[in-house]
């Protein structure tokens, strides 16, 4: 069986990948005292992203058997850089696992032990990971389907309770307000497509991996912001930015009729689904970028390692969202200054390296 | 050890070899004017046809003139003699041990360090019949037999091009079962026919009994439930799959064939759907697929909507089904097992049972069993439905069985220990394990919405003749026209 | 590591009996709940939905009296008494006393929102006096489970209280600009009369609106579907269908105070009235002018009551400042409560006769 991380990915493949990536926020966005403009700073993230990802990818698909890193702080400190990277990956699968385990807790299994809910997530990650990248491509066009349908079906179901006017006033907070919730929230989904894009842009049939990532980035933040809409005008604000998981609350409330109530699943599922995406891309990226040899037994330890990270302190979900407001201040710093600054000194380099050739 | 000039020698080396088998039968004719004296023939009983015998050999002997004088005899009966379809000849005994069991008639000769292996097979075989477990209702009723000739013969009329292979190999060092190693020169992909020879070749067993023997043992992902080889019992499912590009190994002795490379979407197609209309195969097509999908997903979700998320049921409904649970003792999920397991036991003994105990077991099972264990609370009335329910969706696709089975067992698992959390879990684990299998080299997936290579057009629906151009091209190492 | 993933799999199914798993015949289905404050905490009557009574297409019911210092202790230590968990994942009406509501909801509506199970669209309502003693006459008259959560809904449809479910009076509660409203059930007779509204400031009892003016109420605010509009009383009255209602609201500033004017626009059908007459535009006009009296008339006591006597915006007035005017709301939102009663509020009410029914007369 030919290695299934080196095979090829369509553009299509690689859409659908990063669109469910970067979904994989939707259950808790818009939560824990988010604005009323959190809408707005969503499809502010995504045409933000759509500028940096170009950058990612450039980073990401090796020239001359270097990556971006390797080429812009050399061979050593390139990848130690992405050693650390790989770290905070982990991190970030650990925080994926520890939101799902809490989105459950409060939602449908109140008194079942986190360690259950983590053991069973770890194994579904782990069998993710011994399939492959390419397997994960293959299966990403249904669950793409799955996903977006259920929340357009969700919102459809929705249409008739919608307060079009719950959105308004715009901008009420102030644009420093706006500016702190577009880096400590909105942008830090879509600065995580990097774990994403480090992995999948290499992979691309025809190596122009840079448009399905642009085009996966302005669609997730349309859709993403019109699920933060909805949300808002369904629950109210400032009532809906109170709930810990709004999407999974709006679904709640949303009645079709006497017979089809409570269809939390159209929310469930898809955030399942994103979760899992989400956190299979930072644990695949983690893999590679510690470097490690022998996939088949780090794999099962990286996986049990965030799921061992996701059980650590106490508390409910109140504790868990807390820390998620600083991390995305220091993910900002790695995931957006490191990268830029790399991309900017491999193109000195480059250029450097050119002048010196003529 | 190689035959011996001695007629003699050769005579009790034979009658040694077949001691204490009275089917062995030593006929000895002594043409006249034969220089050489007697010559022996050898011959099972039941697997000649004696008619060939009588009239092709034994008549021929006993009329024919002796040989000129210097002629090689052996070659003189072969080409002037005996009139049997073929003849040759032959000096290493495991091949005329081989050849005579298998239906041929062995001749000696006084003076000659060969033998001549001339065929009068004869052997009993069942007719040709429509195949139980692969019925239609509209199109070919042939069937595989178990003669490997007569079901290369059923090939050979299906596609009459020069193209078309058969790669004879004996496997089975006991056993020697003759196989046939079919495919399409210039159409199959070369690629996976150098897979299936190279892990023919190391088949190493001292039986061959039937072709699953060897797919076991060269399938791909051996412990998946899902299969990775294709079987099939009906010649014209074989010649479309060769035209596919797809391989085929047939097998003496039995009436199922193995193709190569089994993609997931053929469990849920039929050789039906090829001889009805696109629509009504559409239709059919989508059925098996939600069928498999309820099978394994009906009780699982059942079990998680009544024991962690009652919440999302309607009202009226959930009043009906837990008016139906009082004072059944079982938890639900044990309730499911027992019923899944029952199922399956009554399954396994229509199965086995003659027919005519068949539907009377069937009806005592089905009807006195189920409402007798409703009315004694053993169970509810809509575990009942459910398992029911779940258990006739999975017969549906025969050739996932086994993995209905396993799937479905999983999931209650899952679900019995965390909800639909648990089934989605193990929902993504079944999707991603299908989506990582690949056989010989062919993802599992592939040919169906779940893919990017081959294309949709015989999937989930399949389109009109006329639009389906690009069929198992992922296949075929040319393009169909 | 396959034999892990069975072994896994078999520890799956033995976890059955712990963590949230809970047969559904194990549970006690909970239609009703009338909360009431004590002294000591909180006093609850639970209908319970007995499937071993009632009819084959709907249950009976049971009650369950529980006490406790909070509504947790007293919901969860039910099963103390009764060995059997109180499920409140179907339950669909909760109804509180007029004195408990007086006091607040936040308590209520805390507990309600932080319990998974219950169902954010449940209806709830102010009784007229202690929501115990209501929901006790059920139980004499025998009433099926259900019946009166289908009561609230059946009012909500016709109009005659407003359709608030737990999640949208959440959300009125915690805008800035507009108060929330629940249906009242009152008893009469031993009978359950469900209509008209409670107005709350903030989580509080206010006030009250008889049925004619929640309906007026429900209609300046754009929640009014469909119902019946009487004008007049005895043989004189004429009966409106209402098919379609629409509300509008525009606020400007002038000269430091505000006006505020909604205008409704409604769609009636002749249902009582008129007969021996033919529809000519005279007429049509004669009774869309009377249509429009009344339902201005109305709205002016409407107007009256909310400004005057009770000072409390269930009309939205403050929310369409927030929405449409923020800079307007930065002056007056710290003080709406008082700039509201200061409100010049008016009604511009556009009926329109679109027929009498299959009768031409």
């Amino acid at each position: 069986m030919k290695d299934a991380h080196n095979g090829k990915l369509s553009g299509a493949q690689i859409f659908c990948l990063l669109a469910l990536f970067l979904s994989g926020g939707v259950g808790t966005m818009g939560g824990g005292g988010a604005s009323r403009d959190a809408w707005l700073l969503m499809l502010a993230a995504g045409a933000a992203a759509a500028a940096v990802y170009p950058v990612y990818v450039r980073l990401a698909v090796p020239e001359g058997g270097a990556d971006g890193f390797e080429r812009a702080f050399g061979p050593a400190a390139g990848r130690a850089v992405r050693k650390a990277l790989g770290a905070a990956a982990v991190l970030t699968a650990a925080v994926d696992l520890r939101v799902f385990a809490d989105f459950t807790a409060a939602t449908a299994l109140p008194h079942s032990p986190r360690i259950v809910i983590a053991a069973i997530m770890a194994g579904v990650l782990i069998a993710v990971l011994r399939a492959g990248t390419e397997a994960l491509g293959r299966a990403a066009g249904p669950a793409f389907a799955v996903v977006f349908g259920m929340l357009a079906l969700s919102f459809a179901a929705a249409w008739t309770q919608l307060d079009w006017g719950a959105v308004l006033p715009i901008g009420e907070t102030g644009a420093f307000s706006l500016l702190q919730s577009f880096v400590r929230g909105s942008i830090v989904p879509f600065l995580e497509g990097f774990f994403a894009l480090w992995v999948l842009a290499p992979m691309h049939n025809r190596q122009r991996p840079a448009r399905p990532a642009v085009a996966a980035a302005l669609f997730a933040g349309v859709f993403l912001g019109s699920v933060l809409m909805k949300n808002i005008m369904l629950l109210g604000y400032p009532a809906g930015g109170r709930y810990f998981f709004p999407s999974y609350t709006a679904a709640s409330v949303t009645v079709i009729s006497e017979f089809l109530q409570r269809q939390e699943l159209l929310v469930a599922v898809p955030f399942l689904m994103c979760e899992l995406f989400k956190a299979s891309l930072c644990l695949m990226f983690a893999v590679r970028a510690l470097g490690v040899r022998r996939r088949r037994l780090w794999e099962p330890v990286l996986c049990a390692a965030a799921a061992g990270i996701s059980l650590l302190g106490r508390g409910g979900v109140a504790e868990a969202i807390a820390p998620l407001r600083f991390y995305g201040q220091w993910l900002f710093l790695p995931l957006f200054v490191v990268p830029a600054a790399a991309a900017v000194t491999a193109a000195l380099r480059a250029k450097t390296g050119c002048n010196h050739k003529k | 050890m190689p035959v011996s000039v001695n007629l003699k020698e050769n005579m009790e080396k034979m009658q040694k070899l077949f001691e204490r088998d009275k089917t062995m039968i030593t006929r000895k004719v002594t043409p006249p004017g034969w220089p050489q004296g007697e010559i022996c023939l050898f011959f099972c009983d039941g697997m000649v046809n004696s008619t060939s015998v009588n009239d092709s050999i034994i008549r021929p002997l006993t009329y024919m003139a002796p040989p000129p004088e210097g002629a090689d005899v052996l070659q003189y009966l072969e080409r002037s003699v005996v009139q049997s379809n073929e003849a040759r000849q032959s000096s290493d005994w495991d091949d005329l041990v081989y050849s005579m069991v298998y239906g041929d008639t062995i001749l000696f000769c006084e003076g000659c360090g060969a033998a001549l292996v001339l065929n009068t097979k004869g052997f009993a075989m069942r007719g040709i019949a429509e195949p139980d477990g692969e019925t239609v209702l509209k199109g070919p009723r042939e069937g595989f037999t178990e003669g490997i000739l007569r079901n290369l013969s059923m090939l050979r009329r299906k596609i009459r091009v020069s193209e078309l292979k058969f790669e004879y190999m004996t496997l089975g060092s006991v056993s020697k079962t003759v196989c046939a190693l079919c495919y399409i020169d210039g159409v199959a992909d070369k690629d996976v026919l150098c897979e299936v020879r190279r892990r023919i070749s190391q088949v190493s067993i001292d039986g061959i009994l039937d072709s699953n023997y060897i797919a076991e043992m060269i399938r791909d992902h051996k412990k998946s439930p899902f299969k990775t080889i294709g079987t099939t019992e009906r010649p014209d499912v074989v010649a479309a799959r060769l035209l596919e590009g797809r391989v085929a190994l047939i097998v003496d002795g039995t009436p199922v064939a193995i193709t190569m490379p089994c993609v997931l979407i053929e469990s849920f197609q039929s050789s039906e759907d090829y001889y009805v209309g696109f629509q009504f195969a559409a239709i059919s097509r989508i059925l098996r697929m939600a069928g498999f999908f309820l099978a394994v997903s009906v009780a699982p979700v059942y079990i998680s909507l009544m024991t962690f998320h009652a919440e999302m049921l309607p009202t009226s409904l959930l009043l009906s089904i837990a008016a139906a649970r009082q004072g059944v003792p079982f938890p639900s999920v044990l309730e499911a097992l027992l019923l899944l397991t029952a199922f399956d036991l009554l399954r396994e003994a229509g199965t086995r049972t003659p027919s005519a105990i068949g539907q009377t077991l069937s009806i005592v099972g089905g009807l006195v069993v189920g409402s007798a264990a409703v009315e004694a609370r053993f169970a509810s009335a809509p575990m009942v439905i459910i398992v029911a329910f779940s258990g006739i969706t999975g017969l549906m696709i025969p050739k996932l069985k086994a993995a209905v089975i396993f799937v479905r067992l999983g999931l209650l698992a899952l679900s019995a220990a965390a909800g639909l959390y648990g089934y989605m879990a193990g929902m993504a684990v079944l999707v991603m394990h299908l989506a990582s299998m690949e056989s010989f080299g062919v993802g599992m997936l592939s040919s169906s919405p779940l893919s990017g290579m081959g294309s949709c057009e015989d999937s989930t629906i399949r389109m009109p003749f006329s639009r389906m151009r690009k069929s198992g091209r992922f296949l075929s190492g040319g393009g169909r026209s | 590591m396959k034999r892990m993933l069975a072994a896994s799999a078999a520890l799956c199914m033995l976890l059955c009996g712990c963590g949230d798993y809970r047969e559904i015949d194990r549970r006690d289905i909970v239609s009703t709940v009338a909360a009431d404050r004590t002294p000591e905490g909180y006093k609850l009557l639970l209908e319970i939905a007995d499937m071993s009574s009632g009819a084959e297409n709907s249950p009976g019911a049971r009650w369950l009296s529980l006490e406790g210092a909070s509504l947790t202790e007293a919901v969860e230590g039910g099963v103390a008494g009764t060995g059997r968990q109180a499920y409140l994942g179907h339950m669909q009406l909760v109804v509180v006393g007029d004195e408990t509501a007086r006091q607040g909801l936040d308590d209520l509506l805390g507990y309600l929102q932080r319990t998974p199970d219950v169902h954010m669209t449940l209806a709830l309502a102010v009784a007229e006096g202690r929501a115990e003693t209501l929901l006790a006459g059920q139980q004499e008259s025998e009433a099926a489970a259900f019946d009166l959560s289908r009561a609230a809904i059946g009012a909500a449809q016709e109009g005659q209280a407003p359709s608030m479910p737990l999640y949208r009076f959440i959300a009125d509660r915690q805008e800035e600009g507009i108060e929330g409203i629940l249906p009242r059930i009152s008893q009469e007779n031993g009978e359950i009369r469900i209509e008209g509204a409670a107005l709350f400031r903030g989580d509080k009892l206010a006030g009250k609106l008889d049925p004619d003016l929640t309906q007026m109420l429900l209609m300046a605010r754009g929640m009014y579907d469909s119902g019946v509009v009487t004008v007049g009383e005895g043989e004189k009255a004429v009966a409106y269908i209402v098919r379609r209602c629409r509300a509008r609201q525009e606020v400007e500033q002038s000269g430091g105070s505000i006006r505020a004017c909604c205008t409704i626009s409604l769609e009636l059908e002749l249902s009582q009235g008129g007969h021996g007459e033919s529809l000519d535009e005279d007429r049509k006009k004669y009774y869309e002018s009377m249509a429009q009296a009344e339902i201005e008339r109305r709205f002016a006591a409407l107007r009256a009551l909310l400004q005057s006597e009770y000072g409390v915006d269930c009309l939205g007035i403050g929310r369409h400042i927030h929405r449409f005017h923020p800079s307007l709301w930065e002056q007056v939102g710290e003080d709406w409560d008082r700039q509201f009663m200061l409100c010049d509020i008016s009604a511009q009410v556009d009926v329109k006769l679109v027929g009498s029914g299959r009768s031409l007369r």
